[in-house]
């Protein structure tokens, strides 16, 4: 059934560990000391360790591969921005509203409003996404 | 050549780019996606960071000398990528200008398979403290 405007995706919500942001680093090859040397990190503006801001976007693209199977891998579309850093030991929650279903020339799309904020409803990522579906 | 000497519109050399299954099982377990199945499918994010990876390596901003802060990010998905597909990543910048003691940087990637279809693109902004 398709999803409605108002419709949310089933979010995502995880605890980024420095175990899991060293992982993302060998996985993504991206091993930039501010991720990974506290000593380093101390004297960045962020005053420590951050997690990679597409380490934490992958949450918002595992959330529209679950919501969209088939459509997302081929037919889907984001455009996002990293608002805040995710610090280790910090949860962050992935959510999706669907703002708008159009359907040109028997192609649907969808557009979801796609945020990531953290405990205190800092935001970490906003933007939105779209699947189309033939 | 340093980032502060590339002009808008400079395109990198084309490059292989590969990712195993084992590779791709990394990559979803490293950002905690039981739900993909790396075997049959790589995730679709992992072709864009690991693009995005050597860009970053490519431009010298890898190595922490410099502050990086990556500010948005879009992408898009023509078709799933399979563990082990041979692609070739096709990369130019889309802007590179400094402003206010910090540079901006726009990194464009093409992904393209070995008949030539454009299986996804990227785009990257990135600020360096120019300072």
């Amino acid at each position: 059934m398709t999803m409605q405007p108002g419709d949310e995706l089933a979010g995502v919500e995880r605890t980024v560990t420095q175990a899991q942001v060293e992982a993302y680093a060998d996985a993504a090859g991206d091993h930039n000391p501010i991720h990974l040397d506290a000593e380093f990190a101390a004297k960045t503006p962020f005053g420590r360790r951050i997690a990679h801001g597409m380490l934490t976007l992958a949450m918002v693209s595992e959330m529209l591969t679950s919501a969209y199977p088939d459509n997302w891998a081929s037919g889907g579309r984001l455009k996002v921005r990293f608002r805040a850093p995710v610090f280790p030991g910090e949860t962050v929650h992935v959510s999706g509203e669907v703002k708008k279903v159009t359907d040109t020339g028997g192609v649907q799309t969808t557009e979801i409003t796609v945020n990531v904020k953290k405990d205190d409803g800092e935001d970490v990522i906003t933007g939105q996404a779209f699947v189309q579906i033939n | 050549m340093p980032l502060q000497d590339l002009e808008s519109g400079h395109e990198f050399p084309a490059e292989p780019l590969v990712i195993t299954a084992d590779e791709a099982a990394a990559y979803a377990s490293a950002v905690g996606d039981t739900s993909a199945n790396p075997i049959e499918r790589v995730p679709s994010m992992a072709v864009i960071a690991a693009g995005l990876s050597r860009f970053i390596k490519h431009l010298g901003l890898a190595d922490g000398t410099v502050e990086v802060v990556h500010a948005s990010q879009e992408a898009s998905f023509n078709r799933a990528v399979t563990p082990g597909e041979q692609l070739e990543i096709r990369a130019s910048l889309k802007s590179n200008t400094e402003r206010r003691g910090s540079r901006f940087t726009t990194v464009e990637m093409a992904f393209i398979d070995g008949a030539g279809a454009q299986v996804a693109e990227a785009s990257s902004l990135i600020v360096v403290n120019a300072s």
